[in-house]
């Protein structure tokens, strides 16, 4: 009889490198049933004895309780959550191991797998039926890779939508675990939802990093292509790099005339170029984008690219104090949101109504255009949109002297930004609170706001609101000297003095 | 079946320095924290089951939270399990504040006219209910995940108050009994949650809000800490096996003496001293002795 040593010895020369070479050995000593269960039961990331047999229905419940307890005490297998699992690292193999195959037995245990989980999402609730969804979708890119991966793109954006970017990145996560086989198409569109997730994070340099991955590449598909130009625009536009914003606007806009299918892009393009121009002090081609927006989206009566342009126009006029032309820009932008039956994009054209009224002291309008933004942000769940009608409340109470309610609106809005991650408006929204209180002559409270507004512009990446700032805070501490009209009074007086002892002795 | 990480006890080797360093902390008063890290099947669920089996030989209490590919464990999730495990009774406020949040608010109007039966909603209960009394209802946390859509109430000021609550309810918990908390896979954790980790549960366990606590966190990623943990956290690096504690390991798992220097060196080299492929060679090797 052969020494087992030996005979190991020979098996290991003859393994794979590395994990993958010590399971493979295993299961060369299992029967050749169990061994194939165990391979099997890699393809969900956890088992029982029921989710066996729904892996291979030919198993009998007491022939699945048998493999368990064979599988437990295997050093790569732990008990979780009243499941088996098995190491990670050791599924990851088994895992690839099916994928570089792909048999037809694998897709068919996937399609199982899937109908498992969808009738488990339909029974259970809260976190156990979002697990049974993310497995749904786990499964059915294994069973069918297009629906699979249809459902991914859909459940994505729906959790970006409800901003829970946790079970977001999980769904991330678990497409990629078929990299492997994953078309290079939708690896690209993977790696281009990865990026808005990482936006949607606040995470810029992230999100760059991958557009640029993406965009550097010459083989995108047209749509992806035109997408990513715009992502990268807005990324360099939310991050006030208007230049290079710019620069990605303009080669989506090259992009759009030179290719069939994107046209629909193209206005979207023109509105981030426009908004650019617009905070650049490029008023006169803002305006010229507008009107072409406009023009066009009148000939394809598309009424909501209408709203959206009206909408910018009326930002334009804001910005050169045209107030009364951006009211009516924002009512257009209304008439047509209401025609397009679009319920919660009148809550930003409102709040702009509301700035515009502000503007022109008019504090009740602007009271009542920025309460109806916040109503329909709120029910939105549009947590940006309560936000920014929050702050810019907060500035009509302090003129209203409702200071409480001021305030309380302030720090909310401020609190709702941070949410978001939008360190530069959290900023803005702190710094509004600090001037408050300068102006009231609580300098304690206006130090503290101030203090924190600058380290929320440094956050953002706003070095020179940060100055600003710093510069607001050493004002507070400088001993104030009469004002100019008090001194012009003390210089009249001793005139008027001066001139009555003069009459007076003369 | 037998229960979960039990095989790996009887095969404990080396660690014994980390183990110890637990056993310090666990006997020690006050709070604790302790972080160990190392790659990839180098041994921290083997060493997180030996902690587990010393917890329970000293009868003490813990909770145990494992992030896996499919249990991404949120803020809210890490509170529902530590409170699931410790005993929901403790955390009455917490669970109402929970479903406050979470669970759609129904009015229940109740008409009882002779004989009527009264149906209960499903998910409620009628609790300590009197003859000629109206019975209380009680909604347990049915473990829903959104925010109640008709509540304007934002999400940092949702998870602060969540937080307090639970922290308030928790440290009652714990006042007489201590608590060990362990926290496995903690790098599958999504950045939001690690924050919340470290901003709020382990900052309280560290400014002794939570005084009866000891913490464990097991993963692969180094801690990047700054200087007002460095004095509080114990890290501890897991590094390969050596030599000396392969050939213990093949003694305790039941290798044949006369074998077990010669497998102990071809082990080493194939795995650089990696406790799962190791341990998954073994496993290998007695089916092939058998």
């Amino acid at each position: 009889m052969t020494d087992p040593v030996e005979q190991y010895r020979r098996l290991l020369e003859a393994a794979p490198v590395g994990i993958g070479g010590s399971v493979e050995i295993l299961l060369g000593q299992l029967p050749e049933q169990t061994a194939r269960h165990l391979r099997l039961a890699a393809i969900p990331h956890q088992f029982n004895a029921d989710l066996l047999c729904v892996i291979d229905p030919g198993l009998a419940p007491t022939e699945a309780n048998n493999l368990c307890e064979t599988f437990a005490p295997l050093s790569f297998v732990a008990a979780v959550n009243g499941a088996l699992v098995f190491h990670d690292e050791v599924r990851r193999y088994l895992f690839q191991e099916w994928l570089a195959a792909e048999p037809p037995s694998f897709r068919e245990v996937s399609r199982r797998l899937t109908e498992h989980f969808a009738l488990q999402e339909e029974t259970l609730t809260g976190e156990a039926q979002v697990v049974a969804r993310q497995q749904r979708t786990f499964h059915l890119i294994g069973a069918d890779q297009v629906a699979g991966f249809d459902l991914f793109e859909r459940l994505c954006r729906r959790e970006r939508y409800g901003f829970r970017l946790n079970s977001c990145e999980t769904l991330i996560k678990l497409v990629h675990e078929y990299d492997r086989i994953l078309t290079p198409e939708r690896k690209k569109w993977l790696t281009y939802h990865e990026a808005k997730l990482q936006i949607d994070l606040r995470q810029y340099s992230e999100a760059e990093r991958l557009l640029r991955m993406l965009v550097d590449r010459g083989d995108l598909v047209p749509e992806l292509r035109t997408r990513i130009l715009f992502r990268l625009g807005t990324v360099k536009a939310d991050t006030r790099e208007w230049d290079e914003a710019a620069v990605f606007f303009r080669q989506g806009l090259d992009f759009v005339a030179n290719h069939r299918g994107v046209e629909g892009q193209g206005m979207k393009m023109m509105l981030g170029l426009a908004t650019v121009y617009r905070e650049t002090d490029r008023a006169k081609e803002a305006g010229s984008l507008l009107r072409t927006t406009i023009a066009m989206a009148e000939a394809a009566d598309d009424r909501s690219a209408l709203a959206a342009s009206y909408n910018s126009l009326g930002n334009l006029h804001r910005k050169l104090n045209q107030s009364r032309r951006a009211i009516e820009a924002f009512h257009n932008s209304l008439r047509h949101l209401e025609q397009a039956k679009e319920p919660f994009r009148p809550a930003q054209v409102y709040n702009n109504i509301g700035l515009v009224h502000a503007d022109l002291a008019e504090w009740e309008p602007a009271r009542d255009a920025l309460e109806k933004s916040l109503e329909i942000s709120r029910k939105a769940g549009d947590t940006h949109g309560q936000a920014t009608a929050l702050s810019n409340l907060a500035r009509v109470y302090f003129n209203q002297e409702e200071h409480r309610k001021a305030v309380e609106a302030a720090g909310e809005a401020a609190d709702l930004f941070l949410e978001i991650r939008d360190w530069y408006r959290a900023a803005t929204t702190v710094r509004g609170l600090g001037r408050y209180y300068r102006r009231t002559g609580m300098t304690a409270n206006a130090r503290a706001q101030l203090q924190r507004a600058a380290h929320l512009f440094h956050r953002a990446g706003a070095e020179r609101e940060v100055e600003e700032a710093n510069a607001e805070i050493e004002r507070l501490d400088k001993k104030r000297g009469l004002p100019w009209y008090a001194w012009v009074s003390l210089v009249l007086f001793a005139l008027l003095v001066l001139v009555t002892i003069y009459a007076i002795a003369s | 079946m037998k229960p979960a990480f039990a095989h790996l006890l009887d095969e404990f080797v080396d660690r014994e320095a980390e183990l110890a360093r637990f056993l310090e902390m666990l006997s020690a008063e006050g709070p604790g924290i302790m972080v160990v890290w190392g790659d990839g099947g180098v041994g921290k669920s083997t060493l997180l089951s030996r902690i587990t089996h010393e917890i329970a030989q000293r009868d003490g209490q813990k909770s145990e939270v494992v992030w896996t590919e499919t249990r991404n464990h949120d803020y809210l999730a890490v509170m529902r399990k530590i409170r699931d495990d410790v005993g929901v009774e403790w955390f009455v406020p917490f669970t109402d504040l929970v479903n406050y949040f979470t669970v759609p608010q129904y009015k229940l109007n109740v008409s009882v006219e002779g004989g009527a039966k009264i149906s209960v909603g499903q998910g409620m209960d009628i609790t300590r209910s009197q003859t000629g009394d109206i019975a209380g209802v009680l909604i347990k946390d049915v473990m829903l995940t959104e925010a109640r859509a008709d509540m304007h109430i934002s999400q940092t000021e949702r998870v602060s108050r969540l937080t307090d609550s639970f922290l308030k309810c928790l440290a009652s918990a714990v006042a007489n009994e201590p608590l060990v908390v362990l926290f496995d896979a903690f790098e599958k954790m999504s950045e939001e949650t690690e924050t919340w980790v470290w901003q709020e549960l382990l900052t309280a366990v560290r400014d002794g809000r939570l005084g009866n606590i000891k913490l464990v966190l097991c993963g692969r990623k180094e801690p990047e800490l700054d200087r007002s943990w460095t004095f509080v956290a114990n890290i501890a690096q897991l590094r390969p096996l050596t030599r000396e504690h392969l050939v213990k390991y093949l003694e305790k798992r039941g290798v044949a003496e006369s074998g077990r220097e010669q497998l102990a060196e071809m082990l080493l080299i194939v795995t650089h001293g990696n406790m799962l492929e190791l341990a998954t060679h073994v496993d290998a090797y007695l089916k092939l002795e058998k």
